[in-house]
């Protein structure tokens, strides 16, 4: 009762005052005190106060972040604490970066710096053309020619090579022992180079020949002075260390001077001819292993293996489905080709082969993995071999992948920088095919069936059984041959983590075959077939070596141990020496397929994931199961594969730390050996740089799209709706459909539906289409009423080319040893800031998210 | 000068859209063309920009030899020369027994066009384009007798190819150098793809590798007076027809080069 009578005074006494002072009774909180203040202004006047006040909290609000219907509360919280903002990421979106940069296949770094340089190379580079013009030019080839005559030649006179050999011997011997004064060590440094630089710049063979010798001549000289000069230590944890870091450096050497070996010719074989008639070639199974691949992965390459040039009675195409999928058996049956399962499923691959083997009657078998598309000249290019020589048992053509790798996906290099396979493919198979040692990978390769069946099939006793079998073979005296023709194509393993369980694998079937058919003993091969497969197997224990080079400078920046005896000067008279020349002699070599220093970043990338496998292997060669590896997945958002990269995260925080140490150390402790300090905190700077580029591949970059774009430009012509052709070209195609780039702009709508016709030879195959985007002279096309018959003929006009993939090498970049360099350090740059990025991601998420989500 | 007669062993081949095209299209690799019409239909002119059927040509000149034929000629903007057939007048055609006479006389002279045409001089690489009626009649013999080389349309039909073995002999056996081209191709229908598979059997390299495909913007062009070729430039036929020019054009040079010699240097 009181309460209304209270409520009513109230009302009127605000009614009066409101009247009194020019105010609405509803009017806010700021109007009033506004009036308090100043009076309302007559009729006709501005408002200065209520404008100025507008204007001051217009400005706090925008200043502040707070809304108009902000609370006091939000005011008073907002004039102590800023507002959340999204919090800008540190690492170059590397993508983005390069359409920046246009097609040039440059880094980022390096395009800058090459604009500030831009008017000394312009200079350097008209001066060295004019000097270039005015000097005779050296027929090289020819040159070349001749020293391959006289060679020859003298390889005809009876006890030459020997005795040049150990001619060679005995001066290497000399060379690598004679003590040098320092500065001699640097003359002859010098010296070395200067030939090292003329020699890379002059083509052919013999020049490579001259580089890898000066390389060993180097190497032995730094070998000798190590091993005599620098393990003499104080103490015996220095000593434990040192030894530890010579073992490594020993395990390098081998590898250096098998690799020198085994790549010392690369045979470059061609493709022999067939017999003119068709009767006369041989029978040949096609299997095509799968296991939990889905049919839209398994599919193109059956369809591409069925039609293959070969004769119909002659060629057999088997699908080996080792999931027993009834879905598979169907598509087997719907498009002719044999079907073969089986009830217990023991040793993978192997075994489905195997078992394949006794229920097949080809003279020959070619083996795809599921997703490896053969070109219809597959069996044509590579059978010739077989008829030519009779005791050839295995020809072995290069694995080609179409889609990026995760390195090349996260670190944007696919087309740029050859990946990590082709240095496997392009050179150092080609090299062994020279010692008759090319061995079997597993996919894209024939075999001679009565020789598999020899040796008792596919191998079955390591998870590499591919190697194992072609050592068998080699062992009872057979030989094979490596084509370096793409043949075939496939899909890159998606996920980081599934190309390192597939090198996992890998390394742990290498070391079981060094461990119990070591090509080191037992009869049949010969020396450098044993070479050839021992550096193969060696190559895959890199791991503890590679740890130890990244652990060892902390020794030193943390504990001050001198693992090193040796000063700083000596240091770099033979350390230097080593390290360039055969960085310049490997470059020569692997050139194109393998650019400089990143060797470094695939194999730190590898070494922590592949040195338990290889111990267990070494160990216990029983122990240990096979995986598949995953293909044709999609990676729908960017993350960083923190479980993946853990390791590395943590090698890199202590070689930051050692950094650090490094500084203190500078300053206080090691006042007196400066230089020491600085070369291992070099050394440590690049371990950073190798260690920062192998966190940053674990950031899974965001695929866009499930079925992968390969480019090709081929003429296509388009049926529009209204009956009128245009003429035009592909610019990519891929399983579900195709990109045009039309002659002129125009106006698609999306949805429209339009034939495409495109021809393999003299033969049309139309393919009805819808327009799935259009843009300028862009078009977009997605095929309907898809059946396998379509997307044979689609295979037969895309993948299954013969020269789909000749071009291939034509993309290889060559190599520049200071460019790979820079591109090095930057994507360590890059990495070590993606990593910052993710971490402060993670405190994000963890301290200011799930709070939230909980309220 | 090179003579090409174009002909076909069906109707509706386009022979007459074929020849009109590639006057044009040869015109433009710098030969220089006379597109001739040997066929009563009289409707090549309207290919060159003609409003309505052509009164002077060869008809005319049939029935009045004592005429010049040159005076008949009708030039277009490109260059190109057409000779009608001729015989359009505004009451009609020519009448029966006008009709009966030129057939006899073309009948009772097989080399009259050939004659004809050796009196027309072409400078350096002309090239004289015979269009013709369906084959058998006279006057695609006229054409066969007066050609150097004889372009066969073929159209994806069952037809073309029972007719096809007939022209292919009667050809082989006048010696005559021959090149077939497909015409009207679409690869969306199952039977031209099937036909050109068969053609390829039969005739092996005599299929021209250009075969023109089907497309509505050929006749649409007509209707329109437009050139085909200058009006739809990115149109897959047009791009066929600038191939099969292309061909011709070469083919036309080294016959010439061929001849040069054989006829003792004469220019």
């Amino acid at each position: 009762m009181s309460k209304g009578v209270l409520r009513n005074a109230w009302m009127r006494i605000k009614r009066v005052t409101a009247q009194q002072i020019g105010v609405g009774v509803d009017a806010g909180a700021h109007l009033w005190a506004l009036r308090l203040a100043f009076r309302q202004p007559r009729p006709g006047q501005r408002d200065w106060a209520v404008h100025a006040y507008g204007a001051v909290a217009g400005h706090l609000r925008n200043e502040l972040g707070v809304t108009e219907k902000a609370g006091v509360g939000t005011w008073l919280g907002r004039l102590f604490f800023r507002p959340r903002r999204r919090r800008a990421h540190l690492a170059a979106d590397l993508r983005h970066a390069r359409h920046q940069r246009g097609k040039q296949r440059r880094s980022i770094l390096l395009g800058r710096i090459g604009r500030w340089l831009a008017p000394v190379y312009g200079v350097a580079g008209r001066t060295g053309q004019t000097l270039h013009a005015w000097l005779p030019s050296v027929p090289w080839e020819r040159l070349s020619e001749r020293v391959d005559r006289w060679s020859a030649k003298l390889d005809r006179v009876p006890f030459m090579k020997p005795v040049i050999l150990l001619m060679a011997l005995a001066a290497a011997l000399a060379f690598w022992t004679t003590p040098l004064p320092l500065a001699s060590q640097f003359q002859l440094f010098i010296l070395v180079c200067l030939v090292m630089l003329v020699a890379r710049r002059i083509p052919g063979r013999w020049p490579t020949m001259l580089m890898v010798s000066l390389s060993i001549l180097m190497t032995g000289r730094y070998i000798w002075w190590r091993a005599t000069q620098t393990l003499h230590f104080a103490t015996s944890i220095e000593a434990l260390f040192g030894y530890i870091l010579f073992a490594a450096e020993i395990y390098t050497w081998i590898v250096l001077f098998f690799g020198y070996i085994q790549t010392a010719w690369p045979l470059n074989r061609h493709p022999k001819p067939l017999p003119d008639d068709p009767a006369e070639w041989p029978t040949v199974d096609i299997y095509i292993p799968t296991y939990n691949e889905p049919l839209s992965v398994v599919s193109p390459a059956v369809l591409a293996a069925k039609s293959m040039d070969w004769p119909r009675d002659k060629l057999r195409v088997y699908l080996l489905d080792d999931g027993s999928r009834e879905e598979f058996n169907q598509f087997a049956a719907e498009v002719g080709v044999g079907y073969l399962t089986r009830e217990e499923h023991r040793f993978a691959k192997a075994g489905n082969i195997n078992h394949a083997l006794g229920l097949t009657s080809g003279d020959y078998i070619a083996i795809f993995d599921c997703d490896h598309i053969p070109t219809r000249s597959f069996l044509q290019t590579t059978m010739g071999e077989f008829l030519a020589d009779p005791s050839c048992a295995l020809v072995q053509t290069p694995h080609h992948f179409f889609s990026p790798d995760p390195f090349e996906r996260n670190y944007d290099t696919f087309l740029r920088i050859p990946n990590e396979g082709s240095l496997f493919y392009g050179l150092i198979q080609d090299g062994n095919d020279f010692w008759n040692a090319t061995f079997f990978c597993g996919s894209c390769a024939v075999i001679k069936r009565a020789p598999l069946l020899e040796v008792g099939g596919i191998a079955v006793e390591t998870v590499t059984e591919d190697a194992h079998t072609s050592l068998k073979m080699h062992r009872r005296g057979y030989r094979s041959a490596y084509l370096r023709i793409v043949q075939a194509a496939g899909l890159a393993t998606e996920s980081l983590s599934g190309h390192i369980g597939q090198r996992i694998r890998w390394a742990r079937g290498m070391a079981q075959i060094f461990r119990i058919d070591n090509p080191w003993v037992g009869k049949g091969l010969s020396f450098f077939q044993r070479i050839c497969y021992s550096n193969a197997m060696l190559h895959f224990f890199y791991g503890f070596p590679r740890l130890i080079f990244l652990l060892m400078p902390c020794a030193y920046l943390f504990f001050g141990l001198h693992v090193f005896s040796a000063d700083a000067m000596a240091v770099m008279a033979y350390v230097l020496p080593y390290l360039f020349v055969s960085g310049l002699a490997n470059s020569r070599i692997q050139g194109q397929y393998r650019h400089s220093f990143w060797a470094e970043v695939y194999e730190s990338v590898l070494a922590w994931y592949t040195v338990l496998p290889t111990t267990v292997a070494f160990i216990n060669p029983k122990k240990g199961k096979f995986n598949v590896t995953a293909k044709g997945g999609l990676i729908e958002k960017e993350y960083l594969d923190w479980s993946t990269s853990k390791p590395y995260v943590w090698l890199l925080g202590i070689n930051l730390l050692a950094m650090v140490a490094g500084i203190v150390r500078i300053f206080t402790t090691q006042r007196d050996e400066p230089a020491t300090v600085l070369m291992n905190m070099v050394w440590g700077l690049f371990n950073v740089a190798m260690l920062g580029a192998a966190v940053g591949v674990a950031k899974e970059a965001r695929q866009v799209r499930v079925a992968h774009h390969v480019p090709l430009s081929v003429p296509a012509m388009l049926i529009l709706p209204d009956g009128k052709t245009l003429a035009c070209h592909t610019e990519n195609y891929s399983t579900g459909g195709l990109g045009i780039v039309l002659p002129d702009a125009l106006k698609f709508n999306a949805g429209e539906a339009l034939g495409v016709s495109l021809s393999r030879g003299d033969q049309e195959y139309y393919f009805p289409a819808v327009v799935a985007r259009c843009s300028g002279t862009r078009l977009g096309l997605k095929f309907e009423e898809w059946s396998y018959e379509k997307e044979a003929q689609l295979i037969q006009c895309t993948f299954g080319r013969a020269d789909a993939w000749v071009r291939w090498e034509e993309e290889l970049v060559p190599d520049k040893p200071l460019h790979s360099f820079v591109e090095v350090v930057e994507m360590g740059y890059q990495g070590v800031l993606r990593l910052f990025d993710a971490c402060l991601d993670a405190v994000e998420a963890v301290a200011l998210r799930r709070p939230r989500q909980q309220g | 000068m090179k003579t090409i007669a174009i002909i076909s062993s069906v109707g509706g081949a386009g022979r007459t859209t074929l020849t009109a095209a590639l006057a044009g299209l040869l015109g433009a690799r710098k030969h220089a063309v006379l597109a001739l019409e040997c066929d009563p239909r009289n409707v090549l002119a309207l290919y060159g920009g003609l409003r309505e059927p052509a009164g002077a040509g060869l008809a005319s000149y049939l029935l009045n030899p004592g005429s010049a034929p040159a005076e008949a000629a009708l030039q277009s903007d490109d260059g190109t020369l057409w000779l009608p057939w001729g015989g359009a007048r505004p009451q009609g055609g020519l009448s029966a027994a006008e009709q009966a006479m030129i057939a006899a006389t073309l009948h009772r002279q097989p080399g009259w066009l050939r004659d004809l045409l050796a009196q027309v001089d072409l400078p350096g690489n002309g090239i004289a384009l015979v269009d013709t009626a369906t084959w058998p009649s006279v006057h695609a013999e006229q054409a066969i007798a007066a050609a150097d080389l004889v372009v066969v349309v073929v159209p994806p039909t069952p037809l073309a190819c029972a007719t096809l073995l007939r022209l292919r002999a009667e050809l082989a056996g006048r010696g005559k150098q021959s090149l077939y081209v497909a015409n009207g191709i679409s690869p969306a229908m199952a039977l031209h793809t099937d036909i050109i598979a068969l053609l390829r059997q039969l005739l092996g390299a005599e299929l021209s590798t250009y075969r023109i495909h089907a497309d509505s913007g050929v006749p649409e062009a007509l209707a329109r007076n437009q050139n085909f070729s200058l009006a739809a430039p990115h149109s897959q036929a047009a791009h066929d027809m600038q191939g099969l020019a292309t061909w011709l054009s070469s083919w036309v040079k080294q016959a010439s080069r061929r001849a040069a010699p054989a006829a003792g240097g004469a220019p």
